[in-house]
């Protein structure tokens, strides 16, 4: 157990989470749910977009900065579902409410943030290219 | 002969705050007036010139900060980091772009160091800064008169005349929205008036057209269309090409407010903290097709050639098109002929042109030998011809089809469960299709008047078809959402307005 401490900073997800304890079958989907746990240096440095009242339906990471918190840990990119943070369910969270929590968990006391995501599945898709 | 030069002594009689007690001076000569605040000076203000900004902390604050950035430009005051002449204007003119308080302090700032200085480089550079200063924004009602006569007083100045043309100008329209670009920067240090850009066209050729601060960039996309030659600026539109992306400018803004917001954009994407100076940002300007209705090949050679011939090559090459046997060796000998310069001797060599002159995804529909015989006897039937007849024809043929000037967006889409998972979704003028990536069966079209609304984020796009009502959602995940939603919106807008002008026509004809 302690030598997987020590690697952590080489882990993306922390192995022994279980997304059904805290999400139903319906909710989970058969998708890829992960826990990261995010040391707290300097900032996060991600955006959200989204909400549960907005198009989307759903809270998405937008960007994730260069050099950020979340950037160093590399588990989180644009795309992944933010379904929780330090424990509080934010499926039906709007955009405002996801921010908020975000920050207040960001802010508040401990080391690190404890960040509950859906991995968005690589692209098998041309997604930059356009012509006009 | 000694011409009096006015200075803002006046104005600040009435509108500066009083000068500061400034202990060490008065140590240095009993004699020493109060400080003039309207003359040059080589030290920091601790306070705005203007005494309403007093009451705003914040105010007070970036006034300050602007006249700390003023001195190093001017040379009046050694700066410990290098700074580059654009950091320092951003950061004089930054906050004033943002805030209409700010306006005027600055104003006065940079004519305050422009009076009573001895020192010829200072007072040049003073020039510069009144220059970009008369073309983001006018001077308020009271100081609008005092520089005025500040600058006709200095008539004589070679860029007096220059200022007092921007100043009236900015008067008229609107100011701008951000500090002025590196561009015009440049232009003004090399005492140019007059600011150029280089735009690129697709057929890999450019132009180089002159820039003013106050021009639009619908003016921008007329006069590249006017000096073209162009039938019509219709469509055209001006775009920024950086290291990830390429994006339409809105018409409505000034170019370079336009162009640093995309550019800005793009440095902010890889950073939130601007801790170190501006980043450069390397990117071209483009003038290219960007809504495709009313484009008949032939009607205008101009733009067939340098245009529409290499805007639609590559989305042919792409495979984004249904296309039949014949056309396909049609429209190979055509492009055979283009790239050989129509050198019959290279038949020989076909099978390795392949590449080049069909569509990625149907070269091995049929063996080599099928491609080498079908498309040697089409090219040995077609009469001759120079390139550019054969890019025309090669426009003629990719016309007929439904798919002709579609802008194409592959999408994960999640609304709709007979559709695969990943859909194509075709932008054109009839409107917005949704196809098989791989069967290029079209599996639903959506006019332009039957999309009730959309929208996009960084990471989708969205948007309801039929009525707000009783209508469906189409949800897909993309990292071109915001592409797809300015397009939308530009074609929609280009409707709108043909269906006003119908109108007014019709009203006139009744």
């Amino acid at each position: 157990e302690e030598e997987e401490e020590e690697e952590e900073g080489f882990q993306k997800y922390e192995d022994e989470f279980d997304p059904y304890s805290m999400f139903s079958s319906e909710q989970i989907d058969g998708r890829d749910v992960r826990l990261l746990r995010i040391k707290k240096v300097g900032n996060l440095d991600i955006a959200l977009e989204g909400g549960v009242d907005s198009p989307l339906g759903k809270l998405a990471v937008s960007a994730v900065y260069e050099g950020g918190s979340a950037d160093k840990h590399g588990g989180i990119v644009p795309g992944d579902e933010v379904m929780a943070v330090n424990g509080k369910i934010l499926i039906d969270a709007t955009l405002t409410e996801g921010q908020n929590s975000l920050a207040r968990a960001w802010n508040s006391g401990g080391d690190w943030i404890d960040l509950v995501i859906t991995v968005s599945p690589p692209k098998d898709y041309e997604d930059q290219v356009t012509f006009f | 002969e000694k011409v009096t030069l006015t200075s803002l002594k006046e104005f600040s009689i009435e509108y500066f705050r009083q000068p500061t007690k400034d202990v060490s001076r008065q140590v240095m000569s009993k004699n020493a007036g109060p400080e003039r605040l309207w003359v040059h000076s080589r030290e920091p203000l601790r306070l705005p010139l203007l005494r309403r900004l007093a009451t705003s902390a914040d105010h007070s604050t970036k006034a300050c900060l602007a006249f700390t950035d003023i001195l190093p430009y001017m040379g009046d005051y050694p700066t410990k980091q290098s700074q580059s002449s654009l950091e320092l204007t951003d950061q004089i003119f930054g906050a004033a772009t943002q805030n209409e308080a700010l306006r005027d302090e600055i104003y006065c700032q940079i004519m305050k160091q422009m009076t009573s200085n001895n020192n010829r480089f200072s007072l040049e550079q003073g020039w510069q800064l009144l220059w970009l200063c008369c073309g983001l924004f006018p001077p308020g009602p009271q100081l609008s008169k005092h520089a005025q006569r500040f600058l006709e007083s200095r008539e004589r100045q070679p860029l007096a005349a220059d200022c007092l043309k921007r100043l009236q100008s900015s008067r008229r329209t609107d100011p701008r929205k951000l500090p002025p670009h590196q561009v015009e920067v440049e232009a003004i240090q090399q005492n140019s008036i007059q600011i150029f850009h280089k735009i690129h066209f697709p057929n890999d050729t450019e132009d180089v057209m002159e820039v003013a601060t106050s021009t639009r960039v619908r003016d921008l996309v007329q006069s590249i269309s006017e000096k073209l030659g162009l039938v019509s600026a219709d469509g055209f539109s001006v775009f920024v090409k950086t290291p990830d992306t390429v994006l339409s400018l809105n018409e409505a803004d000034y170019f370079f407010d336009s162009l640093r917001q995309i550019t800005d954009w793009s440095k902010n994407a890889k950073r939130v903290n601007e801790v170190g100076g501006p980043v450069s940002v390397s990117y071209m300007v483009f003038f290219m097709r960007k809504l495709w209705y009313n484009v008949i090949p032939g009607r205008d050679l101009e733009a067939d050639l340098i245009f529409h011939y290499p805007q639609e090559l590559p989305k042919y090459m792409r495979g984004y098109h249904v296309v039949t046997k014949e056309e396909m060796v049609h429209i190979a000998a055509l492009l055979f002929r283009i790239k050989t310069g129509g050198d019959s001797k290279q038949l020989a060599v076909l099978p390795k042109l392949l590449k080049e002159i069909l569509p990625a995804d149907q070269i091995k529909a049929f063996s080599e030998n099928e491609w080498k015989k079908t498309i040697s006897a089409a090219y040995s039937k077609q009469a001759e011809m120079t390139s550019e007849e054969a890019m025309l024809e090669f426009l003629k043929a990719v016309y007929r089809w439904q798919t002709f000037g579609a802008a194409f967006f592959d999408v994960k889409q999640t609304s709709d469960r007979t559709f695969p998972d990943i859909v194509r979704i075709a932008i054109s003028k009839t409107g917005v299709a949704i196809i098989h990536p791989k069967t290029k069966e079209v599996l639903a079209t959506h006019a332009f008047n039957r999309i009730a609304s959309w929208c996009s984020g960084s990471t989708y796009f969205h948007m309801t078809l039929g009525s707000l009502v009783q209508g469906s959602k189409f949800l897909c995940e993309t990292s071109l959402g915001y592409k797809m939603d300015d397009l939308i919106g530009s074609y929609v807008n280009m409707y709108l307005r043909e269906q006003k002008a119908g109108q007014r026509q019709q009203r006139f004809n009744m």
